[in-house]
């Protein structure tokens, strides 16, 4: 189990985070916030890359910085930008990097094509890197993570520039992957998470707003979410009236989704809340407030 | 009721002292010494890649000598020459090499992209760097070997001895002072200024006070620079077992 108890984290009188308490066991846990919330901060801080101002992060009791070189031989990690060795094939340069990891090399040379099938890069695996496209990239980044078989994987962003089927690919692998181990999954794309992921933690103004399964975090919306067609020249006024979550145009019509306190009119359909109606009603901007709906 | 008496069966007091011995032994991790750590290092992460920038090093090496041997065998240099200022020149030069080779490898790190996913690694850039800094060294120590032996071969007012003993200690001052900047200060300008300082300073004596300079590295007797040498040699390899287990206060990035 990795703890992370009363962690806050400032530069300055700037703070980050503020008096964080989490804990993962295995499974896939989503870290959804909007981008300058904490999320790649905290996500440093459980990768070591920053130590905390306060607090501590512990994993199976002890403390993940004392714990050093061991700790960083249980964990794989993805970083939101990550560099490579232009020259270097996505096979030189996994093996590279599974000799840092201290993967036997006999291990490695085994593990190497097999996660490169898994990624879908085998046919390219001598191809150097600089060729690469965006999404090929970030499928061997996803690959190196993977090397030391760890035992957390901590994935920042994962799926940027990766395209639809890849994406779901991409699903898929993590899902199997974390029947043994805790994977953390940062991303501010909520549809990456939504099939996936066991609880979703939502960060907001240094601190943890909710951490919870997807279908109770979705209670806080609950009998609040309505789809109905509005008329284009009455669209002004209906959108000071509510809180918009998403809107098409359809047969000259326009479709929209939207959030009410009010009792429901005749043509208003009660849908069933999904993680991006909360996503963008707890990000929603300081001047929407008055829409408050009561939390559970 | 009568109540059965609770019986615990005790170990015995060696039981006990076996039985902490075993638990400290398996909580408590044992520091390796540093000949052991790179032993390890040397066999987990294997030659060709703890100098997976072999060609970016030998290049860097080559570019270096050929200039320093250059501009020792340069005829305006040769005509500028003073009696001892070649030694000068050795304690100036000397550690150059050794910078900018352990400079282009965390550039090269940093420039890519690879530092926080190294960092990240069970054998982290800082303690790659221990192992490599420490070959370095040797690649510089021959380096210089072979700078001093053209050197005098041309020059016949210098000493070989002598000339190499102020190579080989100006080497491990500045080694000493480039490792200390990297675990000690934390300030990116600090660093700078401590690098780019000896250079200065060196410099500066040079350039205004040649005489002294010159006698105080000729005046100084070998024995003196050897003591000097092994100390500042073990000075250099405390810290870079330090480097091995390097993290600021405030995480490595």
């Amino acid at each position: 189990m990795l703890s992370v108890n009363n962690v806050s984290k400032s530069y300055g009188k700037f703070v980050v985070l503020k008096d964080i308490n989490l804990e993962f066991t295995n499974g896939i846990y989503g870290l959804l916030a909007p981008n300058g919330a904490g999320k790649t901060t905290l996500i440093k801080i459980l990768a070591t890359l920053l130590f905390p101002t306060q607090g501590e992060v512990l994993y199976e009791g002890k403390d993940i910085i004392k714990m050093d070189e061991d700790y960083r031989d249980v964990l794989g990690y993805l970083p939101q930008d990550f560099g490579y060795y232009k020259n270097y094939s996505p096979k030189k340069y996994l093996l590279y990097l599974a000799a840092l990891k201290g993967v036997e090399q006999k291990i490695a040379k085994n593990k190497v094509p097999e996660l490169l099938k898994i990624v879908g890069l085998e046919d390219v695996e001598d191809k150097k890197m600089k060729k690469f496209s965006g999404g090929m990239i970030q499928r061997v980044g996803i690959a190196q993570a993977m090397l030391n078989d760890p035992k957390i994987l901590i994935l920042d962003e994962p799926t940027a520039g990766l395209d639809p089927k890849e994406r779901v690919r991409f699903r898929n692998l993590i899902s199997e992957l974390a029947r043994d181990r805790i994977v953390i999954l940062s991303t501010h794309i909520v549809s990456d998470l939504e099939s996936v992921a066991n609880e979703i933690i939502l960060i907001k103004d240094g601190t943890i707003a909710y951490k919870d399964s997807i279908e109770s975090i979705c209670k806080i919306l609950e009998d609040r979410v309505y789809e109905t067609e509005v008329d284009f020249k009455d669209m002004e006024r209906f959108r000071n009236q509510s809180f918009l979550l998403s809107e098409r145009q359809g047969n000259g019509i326009m479709k929209v989704r939207f959030i009410s306190n009010e009792e429901a009119m005749d043509t208003w359909n009660r849908v069933h809340p999904n993680l991006e109606d909360v996503f963008l009603y707890v990000y929603r901007d300081e001047n929407m407030k008055g829409l408050d709906v009561h939390e559970y | 009721m009568k109540k059965d008496k609770l019986y615990i069966d005790m170990p015995d007091d060696i039981t006990i002292e076996k039985e902490i011995n075993f638990i400290v032994e398996k909580g408590i991790k044992k520091e390796e010494s540093f000949y052991l750590y790179m032993k390890n290092v040397y066999r987990q992460v294997g030659i060709k890649y703890l100098f997976h920038d072999a060609s970016e090093i030998i290049f860097v090496t080559s570019l270096v000598l050929s200039l320093l041997i250059f501009l020792g065998l340069n005829r305006g240099f040769q005509m500028n020459i003073r009696a001892g200022s070649l030694y000068v020149f050795i304690m100036i030069v000397s550690p150059l090499l050794y910078l900018l080779i352990s400079l282009v490898s965390f550039i090269s790190t940093k420039e890519k992209g690879m530092y926080e996913l190294e960092m990240t690694c069970k054998y982290s850039l800082y303690q790659l760097a221990a192992f490599r800094m420490f070959v370095f060294s040797i690649i510089c120590i021959l380096s210089n070997v072979a700078l001093v032996s053209i050197l005098v071969a041309k020059y016949d007012e210098i000493n070989f001895l002598r000339a190499l003993i102020i190579s080989i200690t100006s080497l491990f001052l500045f080694s000493t002072l480039f490792i200390y900047t990297i675990v000690a200060l934390r300030s990116k300008l600090a660093k700078y200024i401590v690098i780019i300082g000896w250079i200065v300073i060196n410099l500066i004596l040079s350039v205004f006070s040649i005489d002294v300079y010159i006698k105080l590295l000729t005046s100084i007797p070998i024995a003196v620079y050897f003591i000097v040498t092994v100390a500042f040699m073990y000075i250099y390899l405390k810290k870079l077992k330090k480097l091995i287990n390097f993290t600021s206060m405030r995480g490595v990035i």
